[in-house]
């Protein structure tokens, strides 16, 4: 497998919604060089914190993405849901222009 | 060599024997301790003799607290009848602030959100010890995280009856919230603006307490009619203007679920139970009020009718679904420890056939007849169940304690049937899961889990296994059950706790099934 492209997020961008079983996800560029940074709110954050980051770091990363800032405010969404609203944030981030 | 700081006991946890004064037995088996035979029911102090025109009205609540000579360390009781709509714990326990007392223990049956203002008195030292129920909502939150220097104690609602008539529960004064009293102390929970229903969990404060206080909001001709509480053990009474918000105390109408994956867990719980021997003439079924079980109450009367089988009791926790089956002669009699809307209480009124009774009618293991003995099947629910069938009622997964026992152990040990209806999940959270926080009720004495996603027969009791795999119920393991839920979910981390120990999972018979401890810090 080719290692994955570096890519850039141009816009902010957001996905999801901030209710009970869901989960928002905010999208913004950062600086070069100022890495990956993410910020997790969970009501479910002391039983389900670490898994939640690891799931966004695995989309970030598949993407090839470096520098960007992310916030994800949770309401107990599956991981599946997780992954989702993250890769829809990042699909609409990286859309140039509209 | 026994460990001094604990043993395991027969529910797998480890529990101290000896803490915050008191001496504790493990629990050994859900009936493998019974009372010591010399040991006697306590009593209060006789009182003085009465004369012609003694009065026990007081004006105000102040001369209530100095008329039964409280002091500093005693212990006063309330009842939760009241549920979100309580106002007497709070007038009464600001009272008590406000004359100064301090170094109180309360015994509550049961705290709700409502009660928070109790967060301040824990602090100013006024109260410093909780005995009974459990605690929900901020005070559930703060106990966990270590507010209080003495651990809280849970008990069910017979096993808090069996602690006051041993004297492990010694109560100095019981102050009872009463929606309709008269003048020489009778009281009763079915009439008045402020009407809940019976008084059950006051009974034995009113009779063991040193002394009771009735504060009522609504009086009647002398005697009221029906007495709940008698004038025997009813020494003051103080009149106020409010002791509850009745739109808090009982709903109007509860509705039915229109939650799909709950009223499928409600008919196969029903399958269940029409599948097992218990479904015959005579049966004896207690349910409550919560989605699942207010659709069980109905789908269970729905299905008798059509089989042409007749209930002798229904049990509970009584809402207008289980009334309607009396009403229609689905089932003959009513026991009610709580009444959930206007209906049953109503009922209460003007069926002889509905009764109310005591906490220890309901669910003392130590006295002479318990009714939870009689049931056939009881329908209760989960905050988590392990692979051993133990459920945690108490806390949520995450260990923050939340809800009270009430008659759960009582009811899942004296039912021949004792049926878990929960979602496999709940959110993101596994509901059924390799170990519980804090054991609740043993898994002994639970028989069944049903969920969304499957049923699941405790491996104790292949009889059932037998007749439901004969009615063709399909059925799964607890282990299929937990792989299915941490599929969905992931498997969630466990919580985190420092050693200290901030409230006492007592089980009905006094002995210790589990401790909580505080959660640490920063989670």
């Amino acid at each position: 497998m080719a290692a994955p492209r570096t890519v850039r997020i141009l816009r902010e961008a957001k996905a999801g919604l901030d209710e009970r079983g869901d989960v928002l996800v905010c999208l913004s560029p950062a600086a070069e060089n100022s890495g990956i940074q993410i910020a997790i709110e969970s009501t479910l954050k002391s039983l389900f914190g670490d898994q939640i980051r690891a799931s966004v770091l695995g989309v970030i990363e598949g993407y090839g993405l470096k520098d960007l800032k992310l916030t994800v405010r949770d309401q107990g969404a599956l991981d599946y849901a997780i992954r989702a609203r993250v890769q829809t944030a990042i699909e609409r981030a990286l859309k140039e222009g509209e | 060599m026994p460990d001094t700081n604990g043993v395991v006991n027969a529910a797998g946890r480890k529990v101290p024997l000896e803490i915050d004064g008191r001496r504790y037995r493990p629990y050994a088996g859900a009936f493998a301790e019974p009372p010591k035979e010399d040991k006697r029911r306590v009593g209060p102090r006789l009182g003085t003799i009465l004369h012609p025109g003694d009065e026990c009205m007081v004006p105000t609540l102040r001369e209530a607290i100095e008329r039964i000579e409280l002091k500093d360390g005693m212990t006063v009781s309330f009842h939760h009848h009241f549920r979100e709509g309580d106002k007497v714990l709070n007038m009464v326990m600001a009272e008590i602030a406000a004359m100064g007392f301090r170094n109180m223990t309360i015994a509550p049956s049961s705290l709700y959100s409502v009660h928070e203002p109790l967060i301040d008195h824990i602090k100013n030292g006024v109260v410093t010890c909780i005995e009974g129920g459990s605690a929900r909502g901020k005070v559930g939150r703060a106990v966990s995280r270590g507010l209080m220097d003495r651990p809280m104690v849970i008990r069910s609602h017979g096993g808090r009856v069996r602690a006051i008539e041993r004297g492990d529960l010694h109560i100095d004064a019981a102050f009872i919230g009463a929606p309709c009293a008269d003048t020489i102390g009778n009281c009763n929970g079915v009439k008045g603006p402020s009407a809940c229903g019976p008084l059950s969990y006051a009974l034995a404060d009113a009779i063991y307490s040193e002394k009771t206080v009735a504060v009522t909001d609504y009086m009647e001709e002398t005697p009221v009619i029906p007495i709940s509480i008698s004038q025997e053990f009813v020494g003051t009474i103080v009149r106020v203007d409010n002791i509850g918000d009745p739109s808090k105390i009982v709903s109007n109408t509860l509705r039915l679920t229109r939650d799909t994956v709950n009223l499928n867990i409600a008919k196969n719980a029903v399958r269940v139970i029409e599948a097992s021997e218990v479904f015959r003439n005579g049966i004896r079924f207690q349910t409550g009020a919560g989605g699942i079980s207010l659709a069980v109450t109905k789908f269970l009367g729905e299905r008798m009718k059509k089989r042409g089988i007749v209930g002798s009791f229904g049990m509970g926790g009584t809402t207008e679904s289980m009334v309607k089956l009396l009403e229609e002669g689905i089932i003959h009699k009513i026991l009610t420890v709580q009444a959930f809307d206007q209906y049953a209480i109503q009922s209460l009124l003007k069926d002889v056939n509905h009764i109310e009774i005591g906490a220890g009618f309901y669910a003392n293991p130590h006295n002479r007849g318990t009714a939870v003995n009689l049931l056939d099947v009881v329908i209760l629910g989960a905050t988590e169940i392990d692979i051993h069938f133990n459920v945690n009622v108490n806390t949520h997964s995450d260990g923050i304690l939340q809800y009270p026992t009430g008659g759960h152990s009582d009811t899942a040990a004296g039912a021949k049937l004792t049926v878990i209806t929960t979602p496999l999940i709940r959110g993101r959270i596994p509901v059924v899961v390799d170990d519980v926080v804090v054991v609740s009720t043993p898994g002994e004495s639970v028989d069944v889990l049903v969920t969304d996603y499957g049923i699941s027969v405790n491996p104790r009791r292949q009889d059932l296994i037998e007749q439901l795999k004969a009615a063709r119920v399909p059925l799964k393991t607890i282990e299929e059950l937990r792989n299915l839920a941490y599929s969905i979910t992931g498997r969630p981390k466990k919580p985190e706790f420092t050693d200290k120990i901030v409230a006492l999972i007592e089980y009905r018979d006094g002995t210790l099934i589990d401790v909580l401890r505080e959660v640490t810090p920063g989670r």
